[in-house]
């Protein structure tokens, strides 16, 4: 069971998403928060997975409190009704794994849950499609990254596994493990979700 | 004689009116013919010419009126120019033409008593009453000055705040409707969706009430997705919060004070705007204001804001080089990036140009009213 701590300020919203995950066999919603705050007080008594974590709660800002659970060892999936580039870099370079939309289908709320607990990543395809299709800024220094790695770095955001990548660009899951390796280094990212988000605030995916 | 310029000041409601009009009472009061007002943009500290009179030749160049500094600016920011010490002071701009022995240009000037302007112990500017040579002010004279700089001070500071007051309280009043459309629509949206979700899975697949229950949240996304796009164009606006007439204001006083060219402005009550519309007018605004600088060699831009049978009407005119709209289009004149701005907001542009007759750019956009 991957247990899931869900940290919203409007109860309407939580009794939704616990309503939705209830119904899946391998989830188990073990409690609700509304602070930031408060959510830290369960976490800590109740050991969750994965948090569900709104960005806009009245305690604090969203970057802190992302940031706050990123400390107490939580994986963290943002549920938020923002898609600005900003909100989704900082919540990313502070540590979420996970970026959701309000409004995402259940079984993309149950997926991204499982994907982050099982330590990948999780981007809204709208947010990863944002991402890549550059609202990246002119002037990118695009030559940081090779044209190879920004092709696999652009599979990545689309949430392809390295399998997937490997087919889709006909070479060797090796071949792809190697080039991800090397954009994470370049990019000083620590999971796929990250790489994406850097690469795309810097403008390097703006390329051909 | 102060009572009347009193009365006039008072009725000045916008800056423009203050300045042109305590410009104009100066400049009788001290039996000169040219004068001319800089006034420092709050927002970013540089000085624009804000007010002329009768310039001679060579100070009409605009390159010759941009913000930067000269020896009364520079007295006066660093705090010599006082109400105490009003002072006959060479200019620095004309000092130029006045060295290579260009009379006609210079109208014969070389320098101005420089009065400052302040409102309480806020320095605003500097009003300058040109003279042909240098010459003591009496004591009488000075008095009126100082009182007359004083009531202007006041009356410039009034028009700014009104202006601000109603332009505060609507951006206000905007950041809170979009803090109310994210906290109440796009969470109920959300809550509907998730909870008609949890309610067809306990369905079975063939029963009569799913398709009635996809269509309910088909509704449930499509309303959430207008409340993340009301939201979200509030927050991309190159407005930054501002009211586009406050926008519009700063807009116009950084362009004079980076290249003397004054502007125009002219700015009507127009009432609620639709986010995305203010940012394209602004835009639009900026992009016409560039075509001045390259291109049109101009004095002066006229810029207008309106609303003329429920459509809002912003003109951008000067009466510079202008050109042939084919010239234009080759050289690269961005008129297509207004035209698509224009069309973006739903409206369109005019642009009409011809060499010698300067250009005038138009655009309409419809105002909703759903």
């Amino acid at each position: 069971m991957i247990k899931v701590l869900i940290v919203e300020d409007h109860p309407i919203v939580r009794e939704g998403v616990t309503a939705v995950l209830e119904r899946e066999r391998d989830i188990d919603v073990v409690g609700a928060a509304g602070t930031i705050g408060e959510g830290l007080r369960l976490a800590a008594k109740l050991a969750p997975d994965v948090v569900l974590l709104d960005l806009k709660l009245p305690d604090a800002d969203a970057v802190d409190g992302v940031a706050a659970f990123a400390r107490a060892g939580r994986s963290i999936v943002v549920f938020t009704a923002y898609d600005a580039d900003d909100d989704v870099f900082r919540a990313i370079r502070g540590g979420a794994r996970g970026y959701l939309l309000k409004g995402s289908p259940a079984a993309e709320i149950a997926q991204a849950v499982r994907k982050v607990h099982a330590g990948e990543s999780y981007l809204s395809p709208r947010i990863a499609a944002k991402l890549v299709k550059g609202v990246t800024q002119p002037g990118g220094r695009t030559g940081l990254l090779s044209a190879r790695e920004r092709g696999v770095l652009r599979l990545v955001a689309a949430g392809q596994s390295n399998r997937q990548i490997a087919e889709t660009l006909s070479i060797s899951e090796r071949t792809v493990k190697f080039h991800v390796t090397a954009i994470f280094n370049k990019l000083g990212a620590d999971n796929r979700a990250q790489a994406v988000a850097i690469a795309a605030e810097r403008g390097l995916l703006s390329g051909q | 004689m102060l009572k009347e310029v009193a009365e006039a000041l008072n009725r000045s409601t916008t800056e423009e009116q203050a300045t042109g009009e305590a410009l104009r009472r100066m400049v009788d009061l001290l039996g000169v013919e040219t004068g001319w007002v800089w006034l420092r943009d709050p927002a970013s500290g540089s000085f624009y010419n804000a007010a002329v009179q009768s310039l001679p030749p060579y100070l009409q160049e605009p390159v010759r009126m941009t913000g930067r500094s000269c020896w009364c600016l520079e007295l006066f920011r660093k705090g010599q120019l006082t109400a105490r010490n009003i002072d006959v002071v060479g200019c620095s701009r004309l000092a130029p033409a006045v060295a290579s022995h260009e009379a006609a240009s210079t109208a014969g000037l070389r320098c101005h008593a420089s009065v400052p302007l302040y409102a309480g112990d806020r320095p605003l500017g500097v009003m300058n009453l040109a003279m042909r040579g240098w010459r003591r002010l009496t004591r009488q004279e000075l008095d009126l000055l100082t009182t007359i700089a004083d009531q202007v001070g006041v009356a410039i500071e009034r028009a700014r705040l009104a202006g601000q007051s109603i332009e505060h309280a609507r951006a206000d009043e905007r950041s809170r409707i979009a803090r109310d459309v994210h906290d109440t629509l796009a969470q109920e949206f959300t809550a509907v969706g998730l909870h008609i979700e949890a309610g067809l899975s306990h369905l079975e697949p063939r029963n009569r009430a799913r398709p009635a229950l996809h269509l309910a949240l088909d509704a449930a996304r499509q309303g959430l997705d207008e409340a993340r796009r009301s939201i979200t164009s509030m927050r991309r606006s190159p407005l930054e919060n501002r009211s586009l007439a406050e926008g519009l204001g700063a807009l116009s006083r950084r362009f004079t004070a980076e290249t003397g060219v004054r502007v125009r402005l002219d700015i009507a009550d127009v009432g609620a705007v639709p986010a995305d519309t203010e940012s394209e007018l602004f835009r639009i605004a900026g992009e016409a204001l560039t075509n001045v600088r390259k291109h049109a060699r101009a004095r002066e831009v006229s810029l207008r804001l309106h609303l003329v049978r429920r459509q809002l009407r912003l003109t951008v005119s000067d009466a510079g080089a202008g050109f042939t709209m084919r010239g234009a289009r080759v050289r690269g004149f961005g008129l297509s990036g207004i035209e698509d701005r224009a069309r973006a907001a739903g409206g369109r542009a005019t642009i009409r140009s011809a060499p010698g007759r300067g250009t005038t750019v138009t655009v309409t956009v419809p105002l909703r009213h759903d």
